[in-house]
């Protein structure tokens, strides 16, 4: 195991901490309230601000919803939303973008050991600080798998299920009872494996021992593959059986190319706005943000590979119980966020940067990477909300609140891991060969 | 006169790939442009050291690419709508879903074609002989020898000046190639 590694220098790893550390710990603190209020103030307004349920379920009515504090009937006022069904839907579209970032992340970091990467060795730490957010993003599940239930999943009813063939076909998987069996599986093997990477990055930064890598190298395989199959469900689960009557196979891969583009994006954003601060000018240089961005490219092509097969397949066969899902997409102004989707998301990304000088412009990858994390929000928008908003697209104050409050806490726990180690693993065996690195 | 008229260039040798690629920097830093190096495998940098300019080959693929899914596309169209109107499915003849994936291959295919073919159209290949073979040591090119030619052509090239200079650089094995 040993020999294959290059004799490395020794770096002073106390060159490599963010700076004022003090101040950080202070912002992100506040970020992290005001991420919480931001939560419960939309929470409050969709509880207390007399919004009802408009759905046909009648399970909406909670007990919580007789109380009524005097600091959410003032929220309420503030905040409109039109139903109890829409603050789950637009929770629900927040918590799969936040979650696709760090299931990118993993997918990235794993595949680094997977592969022996030498370049990507000074990218790692900024997508190993978001495995760091997943307890976050655990308990951020919590309000889904209680009250939500209910509103977001129509197989959740029993007197819905009982008239339904469909549904009586698929409660021997679509049950309460498994789907939160499976849940606990997923956020195990995600928190699992996070934290086996994470802890065994960290920790080499201290003594250097070359079994940490060896460690991460030897679970990388069966880590993809546990990896693969969580994901796929988890798509499966919290966002197919939202149409519990429509299928697509390719869900699970739908989700994952998503995730992957977005993790990629966010980490190469993340780098950029990094280098504007003066960091890690000569350890993240321009071969790494190419090899950044050959990524960025090939996942956006097999993005949209992967929506394209989708679509050609339940378009070619016609039979309704795979055109429901674009049926409700190209309702009224949704047809205008698919046509968008088209261009922002495969058109507009494959012209500008196919190119190799493209990809070597950073002022290009920083306006890439922006685009593509904007395309990424339209997409899960797109994916969730149509099964409330029917007649098109409706965007209500309450879908800004969530998304920035969950963002605020995302991004709270992330500068937080960032600022607890340094920001490239300083005594990783192949950090010489990735600082030397070069694209022929 | 007519002896001088009928040599290829100059070829020396060079101890290992970093001194090839330093020597690399230097011809190009004397203005050398019309200038080779040999290895049995890539070296990282020699690019830039060279002075190279982007290769074309970038041009030439996606020309083709677009061309060859363009011609795919026409032709599926052309097929469906105008040679043989067929309902299928109770779809409207132009259904431009149904020509994506010929379309997406084809313009891999040409993409593929164009960078292989392309590249040997730009290395001047296939080619049965180079005067290079005449040297004695140039063999090693192709297993542990590390080579830099010039050729006559260059305008900073005389023979006993560019000697002087692979002298300089601490090259061996200095031939002059006939044509």
């Amino acid at each position: 195991m040993k020999e294959g590694f290059a004799v490395m220098t020794p770096l002073d790893p106390t060159k490599y901490y963010l700076d004022n550390r003090e101040a950080l710990s202070k912002i992100t603190f506040y970020l992290m309230v005001g991420g919480a209020v931001l939560l419960l103030l939309a929470f409050g307004g969709a509880y207390f601000g007399g919004a009802g349920t408009n759905g046909g379920h009648g399970s909406g009515a909670l007990p919580g919803a007789e109380i009524e504090g005097a600091v959410f009937k003032a929220a309420a006022t503030v905040i409109e939303v039109s139903s109890r069904h829409k603050f789950f839907h637009t929770y629900l579209f927040s918590y799969v973008f936040y979650m696709a970032i760090a299931i990118g992340s993993l997918f990235f970091v794993v595949l680094q050991h997977l592969t022996r990467s030498e370049w990507s060795v000074t990218v790692r730490r900024v997508p190993e600080a978001v495995l760091g957010t997943f307890p976050l993003l655990i308990v951020l599940a919590l309000p889904i798998l209680t009250l939500g239930m209910g509103l977001l999943y129509h197989w959740t009813h029993p007197e819905a299920v009982a008239e339904d063939p469909i549904l009586q076909g698929k409660s021997g998987y679509l049950n309460l009872g498994f789907f939160f069996i499976r849940s606990a599986v997923y956020f195990i093997v995600f928190y699992g494996l996070a934290r086996v990477y994470y802890k065994n990055s960290t920790a080499q930064d201290v003594h250097g021992n070359v079994a940490h890598t060896a460690r991460m190298q030897k679970y990388s395989p069966v880590a993809t593959l546990v990896f693969a199959l969580a994901t796929t469900f988890f798509a499966f689960d919290y966002l197919m059986s939202l149409m519990p009557h429509w299928y697509s196979t390719i869900w699970g891969v739908y989700y994952f190319a998503e995730a992957v583009v977005l993790a990629l994006s966010f980490m190469t954003l993340v780098f950029l706005v990094l280098r504007m601060k003066g960091y890690l000018e000569r350890e993240v240089n321009i071969e790494h943000y190419h090899d950044l961005g050959k990524l960025i490219f090939a996942f956006n092509v097999f993005w949209s590979y992967i929506a394209f097969s989708q679509y050609m397949l339940i378009w070619y066969a016609n039979i309704p119980e795979g055109t429901t899902f674009f049926v409700n997409r190209i309702n009224g102004s949704w047809l205008e966020v698919s046509v968008l989707l088209i261009v922002g998301h495969t058109v507009l990304p494959l012209l500008l940067y196919i190119s190799r000088n493209a990809k070597r412009n950073l002022k290009m990858q920083f306006f890439i990477t922006i685009l593509l994390i904007v395309m990424a929000i339209i997409d899960f928008y797109w994916v969730v909300m149509p099964n409330v908003d029917y007649g098109g697209v409706h965007v209500e104050m309450v879908d800004v609140l969530v998304f920035l409050g969950m963002g605020a806490l995302f991004m709270g726990v992330f500068i937080r891991n960032l600022a607890k180690h340094p920001l490239i693993p300083v005594k990783d065996p192949r950090l010489e060969r990735a600082l030397n690195f070069e694209n022929v | 006169m007519k002896r001088e008229a009928s040599i290829f260039g100059m070829v020396a040798e060079f101890d290992n790939p970093h001194h090839l690629l330093e020597g690399a920097k230097a011809f190009s830093k004397a203005g050398y442009e019309k200038f080779e190096t040999h290895s049995p495998f890539p070296i990282h940098g020699m690019d830039k050291a060279m002075g190279l300019k982007d290769s074309k080959l970038g041009w030439v693929v996606i020309i083709s690419a677009l061309l060859g899914g363009a011609g795919i596309f026409v032709l599926q169209a052309w097929a469906a709508v105008i040679a043989y109107p067929f309902i299928i499915s109770g779809k409207p003849y132009l259904s431009t879903e149904a020509y994506i994936p010929a379309t997406f291959e084809m313009i891999i295919l040409s993409a593929g074609f164009a960078a292989v073919f392309g590249m040997f159209m730009l290395n001047k290949l296939p080619k049965f002989y180079h005067p290079l073979f005449k040297s004695k040591h140039f063999y090693k090119a192709s297993s542990h020898g590390f080579f830099l030619s010039v050729e006559k052509e260059d305008t900073q090239f005389e023979p006993t000046k560019t000697r002087n200079f692979f002298t300089g650089l601490g090259a061996k094995n200095i031939e002059i190639i006939e044509d």
